[in-house]
């Protein structure tokens, strides 16, 4: 591979480049799903090649291939570089790239066991006995399971830098039931919604997700969930759960600090930013208590890796501190716009895509407070948790969230449950009013494989840890 | 895209390869070009060809599925290889009624070969037509041209062997002043049917309109729903309501109601491949032919659509809808046509004494499947509507709104259609006009 990588940077510096970057991957999935406890698919994947990316007096082409042959990375070197003049017809400005140190180090994710040597059999022992526990239940009348895996080799090399590898290893499951009465239809997921919970782990991850354990209280909650009180409306102390908050991060702050969403380049698909692009070490996103962090280098995260896919090393920064904007998730390409250098966010779904920048693991610090003393202080309130839905507007600032679950909360405990609750907020007033976050003991880190952006839309998998913390006077409804 | 002689030839040493009861192979070859543009330059300009070849044993019962993009005879080896390992260990599905035989299916194919002109010079020139209209008038452009071509083959064990290929050409543009913004799109499985101009013309002209929105109240509003707007609505109703394994899991919205006037008697929709409008081809992932399906008629809920799986559990045909397996999701109308109206939009215009016009959804979701609730902001093109005249843009709105209600309330639809869509998925849908609909919060822009 280092030899094709080679063939393509001298290829394209022939044809005038001043960048190039070559990137093969190889990815494989493993997938098993259950209904009612049957196995309905069982897939397993794989797709391998390699993409170029060149950079032309300023303007970029990327082309791309199955075909892993010299002359083939010739032939798609040349496309690039045509496609890479064509572009230069309709440019305002050329483009420039940060000077970021490159990696140097190969990359792999630890494991204990690697799921593709587990035999189908043991995997859908999970799912099988979760669903038999669910169904157990009365008034559950349908179940699901799913457990995915991922393995994502990568070579790069460009012009600027010398060839690393990384192999990339994601184990992740899921459970959810149905509970049905009257017409009305109530869901409970475990460990979340989302596609569950996925890490970059092995097989192990398995084990310690605790499906089997966790279906007949969720069965239970279902069911209890139909003769539950719908949630009432009105402006209240709204406690988010992790897994909720997880989602709430995601969308209001991981989205709206992308630095090419900041600069407009996602707006006709996926949308802009409320963030300018000279708010950076000035902007209030949220309260004192708000500590955002984008940490590549986080054990466990699906945004954890040695290096991107422009090479740019693995990092921890904070995005948000103390309320304050201090940094973006960016390329070389954006970072250099704002006088800074590249967080190492620069990621794509496969070798047939440009890099984009994505999230990595985003994640809210954990503050210091135990969730009883998070809750004390809540004379009335709602606590919700596990996402149902999610919508926000093209700026990342109008949101409106439902989840699965919700219990009142009154003189600083958990009271009765309540049914189709949602909130809605605009971001930094939603931010502005979190006025406590759960220590440690609340903090989880929760795997998302499923982040669309991108035209042609590519799918990311990012993480984000978050404790349980504390909003006050939020809108809060039921969906009627 | 593979040439049909190397296509053939692969489907054949697949089911060669393959010694399990049954085998069934799906190869998708593609060939896509996309160039994107913000800030009124190109940003991204990409190309790329790919095949795919999915292979689905059964053995008995049990069934694995495996897919490779490697088509060297050792990569086909392969992934029958994998595949076959999967259905020998995986549980046995009672419901699996086994590959279809061979049908024979009408000659269709929506391709036009003047999409293979649309290189990365004449997508930048449609770029650059974008930026000077948009220029013009003090505008910013964000958006992307895109060509494709894609063959779709199945082959099985049984004696199928099917191959139709599409093309298609896509625009979409959204141009931009200080305070408003406005959004076209269009596609077309010919190149010559894109004007560029027409489309930079319309945009530029929905941002004027629009520039200094003013803040308006949340509520319930009298709206027109232009057809991008709608085509949002009919994705959800295509994944949720005519999905018959979301009746038979008791997910969907349709759960018992089908023969019950469940929208206004204005709504007429089907699921119909043959027209072009769409670019469907004549069938579906099992193998089976797409059957043209009335959906809603005159506002009744007729029909679902059918895999052979949703198909068996209820002792009917396929209606060839299945979407590639393995699928838990169900089967899925990939060619709706709400039907246009007789109604000008103009005279739909008129007939608003206060209301809102609706350009587009964004992030549209559901709250509730069942109860068909959905929630999504507006974008590029909110305005406000007084005495039958645009007046003024409107800053974006929040709907959550039951969906079959807003079509039972639904007066008026356009005797203009045309078909819109994303990646995943595409309609045809004319504009229209409901007499209520619930917008529950509004944003800053």
């Amino acid at each position: 591979m280092e030899d094709l990588a080679r063939v393509a940077i001298e290829e394209a510096e022939r044809q005038g480049a001043t960048y190039v970057d070559f990137r093969y991957q190889r990815e494989q999935f493993e997938g098993v799903e259950t209904k009612q406890g049957k196995v309905e698919a069982v897939e397993r994947t794989h797709s391998e090649g390699f993409g170029v990316r060149v950079l032309l007096q300023g303007s970029w082409g990327f082309s791309c291939s199955p075909e892993l042959s010299r002359s083939r990375v010739v032939q798609t070197i040349r496309n690039a570089v045509k496609i890479a003049r064509a572009s230069r017809k309709v440019q305002q400005s050329p483009v420039t790239l940060d000077d970021s140190p490159l990696a140097t180090q190969d990359y792999q994710t630890p494991y204990r066991i690697h799921p593709f040597s587990i035999p189908l059999d043991e995997k859908v022992y999970f799912l099988e006995e979760a669903h038999a526990r669910m169904a157990k239940v009365n008034g559950i009348y349908l179940t699901e399971g799913a457990l995915r895996f991922w393995e994502k080799e990568i070579c790069f090399a460009s012009n600027q830098s010398g060839f690393v590898r990384q192999k990339i290893l994601e184990s992740g499951g899921e459970i959810a039931c149905y509970a049905l009465k009257n017409g009305e239809l109530q869901r409970r997921s475990y460990p979340s919604y989302h596609g569950g919970n996925v890490a970059t782990a092995g097989f192990e991850f398995i084990h310690e997700l605790s499906l089997v354990e966790n279906a007949s209280r969720i069965a239970e909650e279902a069911v209890a969930l139909l003769s539950a009180d719908p949630c009432p409306t009105l402006t209240t102390t709204l406690v988010l759960g992790s897994s909720q908050l997880a989602l709430q991060i995601h969308e209001s702050v991981g989205h709206a600090t992308e630095l090419d969403r900041i600069f407009g380049t996602e707006i006709s698909f996926a949308g802009g930013s409320w963030v300018k692009p000279t708010d950076f070490h000035s902007l209030r996103y949220g309260s004192e208590w708000m500590n955002i962090i984008s940490d590549s280098t986080l054990p466990r995260g699906l945004g954890t890796y040695g290096f991107d896919d422009e090479g740019v090393p693995a990092q921890k920064v904070y995005l948000v501190q103390n309320g304050i904007l201090m940094n973006a998730l960016s390329s070389r390409e954006t970072a250099v716009k704002i006088g800074m250098r590249s967080t190492g966010a620069m990621r794509a779904d496969g070798w047939n895509r440009i890099p984009l920048v994505r999230m990595t693991n985003v994640s809210l610090e954990p503050g210091p407070l135990s969730l009883d003393s998070l809750l004390s202080d809540v004379q009335k309130g709602i606590y919700m948790e596990t996402n149902k839905s999610w919508s926000i507007d093209d700026r990342r600032l109008n949101f409106q969230f439902a989840t699965e679950y919700a219990r009142e909360i009154n003189h600083g405990k958990l009271g009765r449950l309540l049914k189709n609750p949602l909130y809605s907020g605009i971001t930094p007033r939603f931010w502005g009013s979190m006025d406590g976050v759960g220590d440690a003991s609340t903090w989880q880190l929760w795997g998302i494989p499923t982040c669309g952006k991108g035209q042609p839309m590519q799918s990311a998998h990012v993480s984000h840890g978050a404790p349980v913390a504390r909003f006050r006077n939020v809108q809060v409804t039921s969906s009627k | 895209m593979l040439e049909r002689k190397k296509i053939y030839q692969t489907l054949d040493t697949v089911l060669n390869f393959s010694t399990a009861d049954e085998t069934a192979v799906i190869l998708i070859s593609e060939d896509l070009a996309l160039t994107r543009f913000a800030n009124s330059e190109i940003h991204q300009n990409v190309e790329e060809r790919n095949t795919t070849v999915r292979v689905q044993t059964i053995c008995g019962k049990r069934m694995g599925v495996a897919s490779t993009n490697d088509l060297t005879p050792a990569g086909l080896k392969e992934v029958v290889s994998k595949s076959m390992d999967l259905a020998h260990y995986a549980p046995e599905n009672p419901d699996f009624p086994g590959l279809l035989p061979p049908e024979p299916v009408p000659a269709f194919e929506p391709y036009s070969p003047d999409v293979e002109s649309f290189t990365p010079g004449k997508r930048a020139d449609a770029v650059k037509t974008f930026v000077k209209i948009a220029r013009a008038s003090r505008l910013s452009c964000a958006g992307y041209v895109s060509a494709s071509s894609s063959t779709v083959s199945y082959g099985n064990s049984r004696g199928a062997c099917l191959s139709a290929c599409s093309s298609l050409v896509n625009a979409e543009l959204i141009t931009f002043g200080e305070t408003s913004s406005g959004y076209v799109s269009r596609f077309s499985h010919r190149l010559q049917d894109i004007h560029f101009e027409e489309i930079a013309q319309e945009a530029v002209q929905k941002t004027l309109q629009g520039a200094n929105p003013r803040e308006l109240q949340p509520g319930e509003y009298p709206v027109i729903l232009d057809t991008p707007a709608v085509v949002d609505i009919l994705t959800y109703l295509a994944f949720y309501g005519f999905n018959a394994r979301a009746v038979q899991e008791k997910r969907g919205f349709l759960t018992d109601r089908l023969g019950e006037q469940i929208f206004s008697p204005l709504v007429n929709i089907v699921d119909d491949y043959t027209r072009e409008e769409n670019i469907g081809i004549p069938f579906d992932y099992e193998g089976a032919p797409r059957q043209k399906v009335i959906l809603i008629e005159k506002g009744v809920a007729r029909n679902l659509v059918y895999d052979s799986i949703t198909a068996f559990r209820e002792g009917k045909k396929t209606t060839g809808h299945a979407l590639p397996p393995p699928n838990t999701w169900g089967p899925v109308p990939l060619n709706m046509i709400f039907l246009p109206g007789d109604t000008p939009k103009s005279e739909m215009l008129q007939s608003v004494q206060k209301g809102l016009w609706i350009t587009r959804f964004h992030y549209t979701n559901t709250v509730d499947p069942r109860k068909f609730i959905l929630t999504g902001m507006t974008r590029d093109g909110t305005f406000w509507i007084e005495n039958g005249q645009i007046t003024h843009g409107v800053k974006n709105l929040r709907f959550t709104q039951n969906i079959i209600d807003a079509f039972r309330n639904l007066s008026m639809v356009s005797r203009e259609a045309y078909g819109v869509g994303e990646e995943w998925y595409k309609a045809f849908a004319p504009a229209v006009k409901i007499d209520s609909f619930t917008f529950t919060s509004a944003t800053l822009f």
